[in-house]
């Protein structure tokens, strides 16, 4: 496999936000790394319940131009920590029904348990860390912004 | 100086306000607690920025540049 060929989120054209239905399958095959064994996909689906509620969709919003750079700082760092050969995520833009893809993370290392290590932090932190928030929208039509329950240090200013 | 909200914070301020010029964030944070009561607890949970730049408490503003008023993530 040429060396090139693979995803790198160093790339000054790397996209880690889309208001487009995302292709995990595509994502992952992206991240196909010769060095690499342990390939760990996770994708964050739109569920249909919450709060004991039914969901229609949810929208996301996103402060794009800081939400883009810290989405790969975290890949990155996550890359650095964990010697992984790449990383990549991809969140959703604007309005995601209920049963599609709002979030895939990519990880791939020579061997398993670092991929899976690594894929959980990096979630954790596009969770935390990232200009992100959803809206969860109702079936009866009303709304409310969820939380995700950020630890503190990671906020304020 | 043009001050953004996002989220949660848009049930105490329109999307996009005016405001006097402040110096530093910790000078705005409290103007806008001061405007807000309400939205007090929030406002202290939140990051400020301007572009891509995350702003400590004691940064100074640059006015000529929209700040953005960021409450904690909920994505994923």
């Amino acid at each position: 496999m040429n060396p090139s060929s693979f995803f790198h989120p160093a790339a000054e054209d790397s996209v880690f936000l889309s208001s487009e239905p995302l292709h995990p399958a595509s994502l992952l095959q992206q991240c196909q790394h010769p060095e690499c064994g342990g390939l760990v996909m996770f994708c964050g689906d739109v569920r249909l319940r919450n709060m004991g509620r039914q969901v229609s969709a949810i929208e996301y919003e996103v402060y794009v131009p800081l939400a883009q750079k810290t989405i790969r700082q975290i890949l990155l760092d996550a890359i650095q920590t964990y010697q992984l050969g790449t990383a990549h995520a991809v969140h959703r833009i604007g309005l995601v029904p209920v049963g599609q893809t709002a979030v895939v993370v990519v990880t791939a290392h020579r061997h398993r348990m670092e991929a899976y290590k690594a894929n959980e932090e990096i979630i954790y932190r596009i969770k935390h860390e990232v200009p992100i928030w959803k809206k969860e929208i109702f079936t009866e039509g009303d709304f409310h912004w969820a939380s995700n329950d950020t630890p503190r240090e990671l906020n304020a200013p | 100086m043009q001050v953004l909200f996002f989220a949660g914070l848009k049930k105490y301020f329109q999307p996009a306000i005016e405001m006097p010029a402040h110096d530093t964030v910790a000078s705005l944070l409290a103007a806008l607690k001061a405007q807000q009561h309400e939205a007090s607890e929030l406002l202290d949970q939140s990051r400020f920025a301007q572009g891509d730049q995350i702003l400590m408490l004691d940064s100074p503003i640059q006015a000529h540049e929209p700040i953005v008023v960021l409450p904690p993530s909920s994505g994923g």
